[in-house]
């Protein structure tokens, strides 16, 4: 890796956390980590702010050195992927409405032209992170996460779109459902889109939206046949 | 100066951890517990991390007087264990003040026993391990097992074990966000641990904490015992099902082998922090 640009912060030998000044360095770092199952290292988890690394007593300080003799793995084209969806009458088309100033029709064909991109896994199993939504809809995220949203939603919280593929807690706003289910439990990875991935919105009329949700399709079967 | 000294050595009596990995490419053995679950026994009666370094004793025990307060663990092979002259039986944990003696006999059942010390032991490592290697005189005690007259010495941790509620605090990535009030409150509060807790997250509530902001302009990692401040000022720590990414501040964190213990404090109960810097 280029060392220049990496910055690596060791929390009392427990976790590391590595930043990088250049875009889109630490997805590519990530991947060359995971495939190099380096053996003082427990967990890994990647963003493209950070990575984490926590770390087991097999860690010394000259790992760090060991680390960035690492190289970048290779870039992998994107694939380009459709997201059926069906936009809802959630609450929180409230704030959103209220914090952008914007009416909702606006709002859904903002979105609908808007070109994503898969910038992250995290969260929960398959929750799926994409960058892209234009500045005018970056809304905060809720002061108090809600105790439930369903699997499947689609949802805005800062900077990010993003599935909760799982039922769970969360301090997004949901404005729309996801007719496939993101979540392969079985498989690894367990979702189908990869980081860098391409992904634009289609929405579907209610009838069609139930149909697709009928036939269990995953992301990429849809893709297939739409 | 805290510190035990042995008075009696027993037959075979060792420092032992859980060994040396990976190095027999270079002849060097594994070493370590000959009982793996018994030392682990006392490692866990302590709430200490399973590569901890632990006394094993073989077929007689030796005899041991303290010369400060601490706690240790007993396992393994009944060696008919007395505390200052009293049978204390094993799989116990033991409360010992400064001058007590134990002392043991031959091995009733098994062959090898274990002492766990609640204080960390000041032992040489040696190749990422604090295991005696007898036939290459290194590591544990002086390389060897115990004589008459050795004294080893811990650090302290008996401190923040007293209060089997209180935490030790590590500064995480966003600590210096916290407004300087908040960092002394975050230690100086007690707080009691919300009802709506989970096996995701254990929701605090006290007095709210402030910081310069509470958001982060990306997701985040996020590994269990992370303490995250959203912004109603009430921390939340990571725990087992937790999010592996999150947007909220993390003000700091506590160590994985102290998870084990926070875990077990009933819902609604208090508990508090101590800041380690």
């Amino acid at each position: 890796m280029n060392q220049s640009d990496i910055l690596i912060e060791n929390y009392n030998n427990d976790f590391l956390i590595i930043k990088s000044k250049s875009d889109g360095q630490l997805q590519l770092l990530g991947a060359t980590l995971h495939a190099a199952q380096l053996p003082f290292i427990e967990e890994l988890i990647v963003t493209p702010a950070e990575i984490c690394l926590k770390l087991n007593s097999l860690f010394s300080p000259e790992c760090i050195e060991r680390l960035k003799q690492l190289q970048a793995s290779a870039f992998v084209a994107p694939d380009s992927l459709k997201l059926p969806i069906c936009f809802s009458e959630h609450d929180d088309w409230s704030y959103i409405l209220a914090k952008t100033g914007l009416r909702k029709q606006e709002i859904r064909e903002r979105l609908l032209s808007t070109q994503f991109k898969v910038a992250m896994f995290g969260f929960l199993p398959g929750f799926t992170y994409m960058t892209g939504l234009e500045p005018l809809l970056h809304v905060p995220r809720k002061p108090f996460p809600s105790k439930y949203v369903p699997a499947n939603s689609l949802a805005i919280g800062g900077q990010y779109l993003g599935v909760y593929a799982v039922d769970s807690p969360g301090g997004w706003h949901v404005i729309a459902r996801v007719a496939v289910s993101l979540l392969q439990t079985h498989e690894l990875p367990p979702v189908e889109f990869r980081v860098g991935d391409e992904v634009g919105l289609q929405e579907l009329e209610e009838q069609e939206f139930e149909n697709i949700k009928q036939r269990g399709l995953t992301l990429k079967q849809y893709n297939a046949v739409s | 100066m805290l510190f035990l000294e042995i008075v009696k050595p027993g037959l075979l009596s060792s420092f032992q951890d859980l060994g040396r990995k990976g190095l027999s490419y270079y002849a060097i053995p594994n070493s370590g517990v000959m009982d793996r679950n018994a030392a682990q026994i006392a490692l866990l009666l302590l709430d200490k991390g399973h590569e901890e370094p632990v006394l094993e004793c073989t077929s007689l025990a030796p005899t041991i007087r303290f010369h400060a307060a601490t706690r240790i663990a007993i396992t393994g092979a009944d060696f008919s264990w007395k505390l200052n002259g009293t049978y204390v039986g094993v799989n116990n944990v033991l409360e010992i003040k400064s001058g007590d003696l134990l002392e043991g006999g031959f091995a009733k059942d098994k062959l090898r026993g274990y002492i766990g010390f609640q204080g960390e032991l000041i032992l040489s490592s040696v190749y990422g391990s604090k295991s005696t290697l007898l036939s290459a005189a290194f590591g544990g005690f002086a390389g060897r097992s115990l004589r008459k007259g050795d004294k080893i010495f811990w650090q302290d941790q008996t401190k923040l074990e007293k209060d089997v509620k209180h935490f030790f605090l590590y500064p995480g990535p966003e600590f210096n966000l916290l407004e300087q009030e908040s960092r002394s409150r975050l230690c100086s509060q007690k707080y009691t641990i919300s009802t709506d807790s989970n096996r995701m997250g254990l929701r605090l509530s006290g007095v709210p904490l402030k910081a310069v902001s509470y958001q982060l302009s990306y997701s985040a990692p996020l590994l269990p015992g992370f303490i995250q401040l959203p912004p109603s000022g009430q921390p939340i720590i990571v725990l087992q099902d937790g999010q592996t990414t999150g947007g909220y501040i993390r003000i700091a964190y506590i160590r994985e082998v102290q998870l084990s213990k926070l875990n077990q404090i009933p819902l609604g109960q208090q508990l508090s922090f101590g800041l380690f810097s």
